[in-house]
Formats: C-alpha cells, structure tokens, sequence
C-alpha cells in the first residue's frame, strides 16, 4: 500500500499492488516450503507390522524344586522377554499366534535315543545256534602289551639267529615296538586294551516349516519328546526318544496334529562291538575311541537351526544346546593299564590260537624262555625300565633237536652224520654232501660213531657207546653255539643245548590310564555281576550310558 | 496497472502482463507444493493376497493342480504339461507334472513337498515321505513338479515298495527340491544300505605287518560302505564297499570284488545284523609275500573264504546293523498332510493323504506338493 505509515490521514481506498501481493506470496511461500517435515510425518504410513520374536517350548531342569518341567519362553522385538515354568504335571506350552506376523517358522526336534548298555549277549555258534549269555563279564582286561623286542645287533648276537618271528594269520595282542628288526624303540610301548562298548542312540528329527499366516483363531499345543532312558530290556537297547509333536486348537474343536518330529532310536544292544584302545603312559591323546567308533551320541544340530542369537542379545535361546542328541553307549573303562615290554616263549604243541610265537627251522622247540627282555645297551636312561641281565651265571638255555642220516657201517660200529640248526635245505636233502660249515655258522654237523653189539638169536642191537665226535662241551657265543649234545639211539636223532648268556635286558613299563571317552565318570558295574567286588574291580568298571536328550520347539515370527 | 474506460466510467485491474507473472509465480509454487503435500496411500491391491498352489495325485492316479488366492480359485485341473527325466539308463522318459506360474506379485514362496508313502506289509506299517520345507525369497519364472508315486504292498512273493521321490525343477529343468519317498519294512535279505543304522568294526587284524596303529572305522556314505583300516603296517586305506546293488531285474549285482551280502562273505547274526568279514587280501593281494594267508591256503588247497570256517583269515569284522523294524500297523501320515489338515483346508488334496506310509497290507500314498505365498 503506497503512503507513509504516518500518514493515516492520507488514506486511499485502493487494491494491493502487484508488488504487495507478490511479497506475501513470498512470505506464504516460504512458510508452506518450511512445513514438510511436519506434513511428512503427518502422513507417514502407520506401519502395522508386528514386531518380531520368538516362543520356545522345552524341557529343563527347575534348580528350585530340582526337577525336570516343561518351560516356555517368550521373547519379542520390543523388549518383552519371559521365561516361565509350566510346573511338574505340564505336558505341552500353549501358544497362540500373534496378529498381523507377515510369516511363522516353526522348528521341531524329537527326544533322542538312549544309548545301550551291555547287558546280554548273544552268541552265534555258526552252525545255527545261538547261545544267549549274561555278559556280566566285560573284557578281559589286558595289562600289558605283548610288546617283543630282542637285540639284534648285539655284538656278539646274544640269540641264535636261526630264531626268526613267526606271524600267525589271527589276532595277536599287540605290535612290535621295533623298527624291523636293528632298533628298539622303548617310546613305542604301548598298551592296547580291548574295549567293548555298546552303541549310542541315534538323534531326534529336525523338522521345520514356514507358514505366511496362521489362522486367527488357533491356538497350538507344542509337546516336545522326552529323550530315551537308559533300559536292559531288549538285550540291553537305549529306549526311544519320543516324538515332538504340534497340536493346532481351533476354539472349541478337539486338537489337529500339525508338525511331528520323530524321536530317535535307542542304541542296539544286540551288537558286540569292541575297539582297540591304545593307552600310551602319561597324559594319552589317544582317548579318541568315541570319534572312532558308535560310542558318543549323535548330535541334533537343533541349536545351528533356530538362529539362536537375532537382532538383539536378548532374544537368545533358552533351548538347552543339546536338545534332540542322543545318548552314548555304555563304554568298558580300563584304568591305570601299565605297558610292558615282554617276550613270551612257547613251544610247538603249546601254542594257542591267537599267540605271537617265535619258532626256527628246527622243530620241536621244548624248552621255555619267558621274562626275557632285549634291548639297546643305551636304554638304561629309560624311564619305567628295569634293567636285567642274562648272563653266564644266568643263561636261558634251549634244548634243540637235530636230525642224522646214516653214513656207513660195519660189524661193530654204526656211523651217522648228525645236523642241528638252520640246515640248509640242500644239507637236509643230503647232508652228507655238504660240508661242515664251521663253528661260527648257523648250524652245525656232527658225525657221530656208535658201537653196537648184535644178538642174532633175536635179531636184536645193543649200542655200547655213542661218540659224538668234536661235540664241544660249553657254550660259546662265538665259536659252539651249540654244545652238551645227546644222541637218542631209540629215534636216531641228535639234540643238543644253546643259550643266551650275555644280554642286556631291560623290562619296561609305561603307566597309561583311561577315562572314559563319552565324558561321563566311570562307574563299578552292578552287584548282578558275579565278579563284582566293592568296585575295586576294574574289569567291572564301566563308562556308563546315557539317555538321550529331551526334544523342543521354537516358533519364530 | 491499467486504466480502462467501461461504461464511461475509468476502472483500474491487472494488466495482462502482471496476471501472466501471477500465474507463473502460482505455478512454481505449486510445483514445489507436489513434493510436500504427501499423496493419500494407495490402498492395498487385492493382487498382494496370500495364496497357495496345489500338486498331487487323486485316488485314481491322476495329476491334479490347483491354484488359490485369497477369495478366488483357478479350479481343480487336471496335469497336462509332460516333461523329460532321465532315467538310469539314461534314456529320457515323459512325464506329466504340475505346472505352477507364480504370480507376479508374489514376494516370496514357500514350497512344501513331501515324497511318496511306502507300501506296507504283513509285518505292519511302512515309513511316510520325507517331508521338506523351503523359503524362495526369489522366485522362478516357472516350476514343474513331480509327485513321488506312492509304494505299493507286499503281494505274494513281491516285497513291499518304498515311495518314489517327489521331484521340483524350475524352467530351466535344474532341480529346486528333492523330498525321498518312504522306506518300505523290509526283511534282512530285502534290505538297502538305506537301511544301514549303524556299522561297527567289531575285530581285525592286529598282526605287525597289518598294524598301522590306527583304529579302523566304518561309516556309510554315499549310499556306500565306507571302511578305514589298516592295509599294511604302514598303510591306511579308505574304501568304499557295495551294500548290494541290484539289477534292473531285480537280481544282485555280483561285481562287487568284496560281497557284503550273499552267502559267503556275510551272515545273518540274527533278524537285523549282519556279520561281514573282509578277506580281501585274497583278491586285492597279488604279491604272495604279502599275503599272510599264503600258507594257510597253501595247505588247503580245496578251501575258499568262508564265513564258518572260524580261522578264515580277515582284515576285520564288521557287523551292519538294518532297519527291519515295522511302524506300527497304522498308516504314518506326514507332515505335509498334517499342515494340510492343521490349517483346516478343504481342498481334494486332503483327500489325498499326500506321502503318508502305507499300513499293515496296505499302499503307500504319492507324494505332494504345497506352495504358498
């Protein structure tokens, strides 16, 4: 408006100028320009969407009445967060879907199976029959290894190198600590001890599924599968783990079964199963039975599917981290196993199926070394040994028998030619024909003269006198090996004496100790067994079983 | 301004000028108003509904497909379109399949399928399909889908059979989802490796050229055995071992260098063990130095690997444990048709019983297919 603001008097009845209104244009323009982040919010779509969250229904422990109930857990997006026992008779946790969730996902984990025990044992006779015994008895315990070493390059040899070793095609009861036969090596004695165990059960179903929306007017009933006991029925076979199971409710109607995820199957107790424990003295890295065989139980894997941590730590699951494993078999415990080095001897008829024997190309072997033990002279650092010597005032002496071949005779007198050792097979063939080869040999041959008297009213002989020519009379490690020879008139054969007489001998023992592989204390065995004896027995102790875990569901939304 | 004289009388206005500046300036403003004022929200299109798309075989064998969205239905149809799978022999074998276009608008799809039931038994009842469900944030132009047949009962001589696999490829033919059938109860000689629930070196040979000092093990895999032991003292070999294989025909296979089932080389220890003992060193063996059992056989020239013959020289035993057990005489639904039921459908697919395990003498039922969205 055109004129002095003081000049009221002045006053013309006009319209705004174009420069006016053009101002207040400006001023509105501005205002209006200023307003967005108010119109904005005005108009922001309301978001309806439910926050997110998760219900988890399971099986734990109260540590106030020390039993085990039924627990749910609630936990959403806004900071809602409720764990709640359902009390000792609860079977299932109610839940009831929330509005306005854009999906469901529901995870389901049946109980797990026991694991077995040993209990009774069927033996198949292979012709058919089968025995059932009571296996009260687990494994013999074996103490020792049958460890064997001897020296040699024991210089002289302290054993006649006819000896060779002898495998037989069975189930000896150890190795050879030695590297072929020029080294010992004490650091590989070692104990293995024959273990039976029983398997474990298998774990629970995993079953999952995604819903876009759940009606209403639904509410569910989740029962989660309690895990497998520990039973000896069924030859000792860990029960089943039972189902986990979602019931849907609609509202006066009876449930619907929505989603089962199976329990898994007990360990069979039908199968005898054993493996070889090795038990090096000393804090062992060997106790790793349970991931070589169907010992430990089975893991479920529940816990990598349910997204155990979302968003925010709070939302973290309460469902135990073993839910759905199954339980492990009953293991045999072996404490306190020591290893020793020993070598065992044993002649040609006494030989047991399953025995490492050393034997030559001699037969007959009849006398017995036993607790003999060879090793490098430098072994007596060695910890846990025991040095022993074999010596002239000690020998091991072996009695061995040879074979003659008549070579001529007369009136008077009857000559053989006597071999003993590691003949040659030409020298067996005809041992006339091979030389002597001479006292630092493996063998050795004798020619023997016998003088004899025959009666001919009976057609019968009478041997006076055996002369064993050039027999030596002593042993010498390095010239008469064999020495103090007989000759058997009765069987034409020739024996003889050698021995071991200057070895150094150590006997050494490793303590190993064991524990039991599923992480479980070991126990005495029951008083069923006969052998049972105040738990001191410790081929009674056991690794015992255990049941499987308990199943569980999460709901996520 | 301008002056014009209406009616004799002089009146002032706008000129034609300053009303075009007006204009402008209004314009402007009001363009800039446009971002602004926030535009009401666009009501949900009813294309965005939930939905669900159905694949399974009615009573009389036939492939139905179903589609629904909320309030709507494309009608109950029965499959038409056919596809090739390739068989073991490798020849290509046309089938008809559900085919399924998802809706544009869909944002994710949830894909249920469940393998075909097993046939049941005198014994009782067989396994249901394997139930799988999958999220698809992304989505296929196309799916195709093949329901697993459904075993059928033991009849006679004529073992029960187990449920085919319920098959869901995309337009490209690349498989999405796979969902086994059912296992049908099966005797101990009627057994698979499926059937194999667990495997345990019971003994072996611990002589010093066979020791490596590693405990064997077994486990299956891959539809084999597979076996970890010591071959020779400084050997520790893996290898996979056939349970059974089956021709065509329905007889054995007999390639297998080492039998796992057959009269020689494993026994029955009793209705679901059997007991196995590996002699393979009388095939695998060529150098005679090597093999232990060398004088053995030398001097019983007439022997051959004998499970009976106790001092049969073997590497190990190991005993296979089978599932031959029964589930009960009731069908076993699954969980597919459990979700059906539970979320109160009254499509025929219901009526179907999608993969749920034959009874006691009773078939299987085909496998199915649920996709929501």
């Amino acid at each position: 408006m055109f004129g002095s603001f003081c000049n009221y008097k002045n006053k013309k009845n006009t319209a705004y100028t174009l420069a006016e209104v053009l101002v207040v244009m400006s001023v509105i323009m501005l205002i209006i320009l200023a307003l967005p982040p108010v119109t904005k919010k005005v108009f922001k779509i309301k978001d309806t969407r439910k926050a997110h969250g998760r219900y988890e229904c399971y099986w734990k422990v109260n540590e106030t009445t020390g039993k085990k109930e039924l627990w749910s857990y609630t936990a959403e997006e806004n900071g809602r967060e409720i764990e709640t026992p359902l009390g000792a008779s609860a079977t299932y946790c109610e839940f009831k879907p929330t509005s306005n969730s854009i999906y469901f996902i529901m995870h389901a984990v049946g109980g797990g199976g026991a694991g077995a025990i040993v209990y009774t044992r069927e033996i198949d006779n292979g012709d058919g029959t089968i025995d059932t015994v009571n296996v009260s008895d687990l494994e013999d315990k074996q103490p020792y290894v049958q460890a064997i070493s001897y020296l040699m390059t024991s210089n002289p040899m302290p054993w006649p190198n006819w000896a060779t070793w002898v495998d037989k095609v069975t189930l000896p009861k150890s190795s050879i600590p030695w590297d072929g036969k020029s080294r010992f090596d004490v650091g590989s004695v070692d104990t293995k001890q024959i273990l039976r165990y029983r398997s474990s059960g298998s774990a629970g179903n995993i079953v999952s599924t995604f819903l876009p929306q759940l009606p209403g007017n639904v509410t569910l009933r989740l029962y989660p599968g309690k895990g497998g006991e520990i039973s000896k029925a069924n030859n000792g076979s860990g029960g089943d783990g039972e189902d986990t199971k979602i019931m849907y409710i609609y509202d006066g109607e009876a449930p619907i079964e929505g989603l089962v995820a199976k329990g898994g199957k007990g360990g069979n107790g039908d199968i005898d199963s054993r493996i070889s424990y090795s038990l090096v003295g000393g804090p062992s890295t060997d106790f790793e039975i349970s991931s070589k065989a169907s010992i430990a139980g089975k893991k479920s894997g529940f816990n990598d599917v349910i997204e155990s941590v979302e968003k925010y730590d709070m939302v973290q699951t309460k469902v135990p981290s073993n839910a759905g494993d199954s339980g492990s078999g009953e293991t045999q415990y072996a404490k306190e196993t020591d290893g020793q080095v020993y070598y065992e001897y044993d002649d040609n008829n006494g030989i047991g199926f399953n025995d490492r024997r050393i034997e030559s190309d001699w037969k007959n072997i009849t006398d017995k070394i036993k607790e003999a033990f060879f090793t490098r002279s430098n072994f007596s650092t060695e910890p846990n040994c025991e040095l022993k010597t074999i010596d002239s005032s000690t020998p091991i002496i072996v009695k061995r028998e040879g074979f003659c071949d008549w070579l001529t005779s007369d009136y008077t007198t009857l000559t053989y030619t006597c071999a003993i050792g590691k003949v040659p097979s030409a020298a067996i063939s005809n041992i006339n024909s091979v030389a002597d080869p001479g006292p630092e040999a493996d063998w050795k041959k004798f020619t023997v003269v016998i003088d004899y008297i025959y009666n001919a009213a009976n057609n019968s002989f009478t041997y006076t006198n055996v002369d064993i020519k050039n027999a030596p009379t002593a042993y010498n490690p390095t010239n008469a090996k064999f020495y103090n020879c007989n000759f058997d008139t009765s069987l034409m054969k020739i024996y003889c004496y050698t021995q071991i007489s200057n070895g150094k001998v150590y006997k050494c023992t490793k303590k190993g100790s064991s524990i039991c592989s599923n992480g479980l204390e070991p126990k005495s065995r029951s008083k069923e067994s006969t052998n049972y004896t105040n738990g001191t027995n410790e081929k009674q102790m056991k690794c015992p079983a255990s049941g499987g875990s308990d199943g569980a569901v999460v709901i996520l939304w | 301004m301008v002056i014009i004289k209406m009616n004799n009388k002089l009146k002032r206005g706008f000129s034609l000028f300053e009303a075009f500046v007006v204009m402008l300036i209004v314009a402007i403003f009001v363009a800039l108003m446009a971002n602004t004022v926030a535009h009401r929200p666009k009501e949900k299109v009813a294309s965005e509904a939930h939905g669900r798309f159905e694949c399974y075989y009615d009573s009389n064998g036939k492939l139905y497909q179903q589609m629904y969205t909320e309030g709507s239905t494309t009608g109950r149809k029965l499959a038409t379109k056919e596809i090739g799978f390739e068989k073991e022999d490798g020849s290509i074998e046309m089938k008809k399949v559900c085919e399924f276009v998802p809706p544009s608008y869909a944002k994710y799809l949830i894909i249920d399928a469940v393998g075909g039931g097993a046939g049941g038994s005198p014994k009782g009842g067989a396994s249901e399909g394997q139930f799988v469900s999958t999220f698809y944030a992304s989505i296929e132009r196309k799916y195709y889908i093949l329901p697993g047949q459904g075993g059928k009962r033991e009849t006679g001589a004529n073992a029960a059979e187990n449920g085919e696999t319920t098959l869901v490829k995309n337009q490209d033919n690349d498989v999405m989802i796979t969902a086994n059938g059912g296992k049908a109860v099966s005797s101990l000689e009627n057994t698979t490796v499926n059937d194999i629930l667990d495997c345990s070196i019971t003994e072996w040979c611990t002589l010093e050229q066979f020791d490596c000092q590693i405990t064997p093990t077994c486990r299956v895999v891959d539809g084999k055995i597979e076996v970890s032991y010591c071959r020779t003292k400084g050997t520790y070999i893996t290898q996979k071992l056939t349970y059974k294989s089956e021709k065509s025909d329905g007889t054995v296979e007999m390639g297998n260098p080492r039998f796992i089932v057959n009269n020689v080389y494993t026994k029955p220890k009793n209705a679901n063990t059997w007991v196995y003992h590996d002699i393979s060193q009388f095939s695998d063996y060529d150098d005679v130095s090597l093999d232990p059992t060398a004088t053995y056989k030398a001097n019983r020239p007439d022997w051959t690997p004998n499970v009976y013959d106790i001092y049969a020289p073997s590497m190990y035993t190991m005993e296979l444990l089978m599932n031959t057990t029964a589930e009960g005489d009731d069908p076993n639904p699954s969980n597919l048709h459990r979700i059906i039921e539970s979320l109160q459908y009254t499509s025929k697919i219901k009526d179907a019983n999608v993969g749920q395990g034959g009874g006691k003498n009773q078939n299987g039922s085909a496998g199915g297919v649920l996709i929501l969205w």
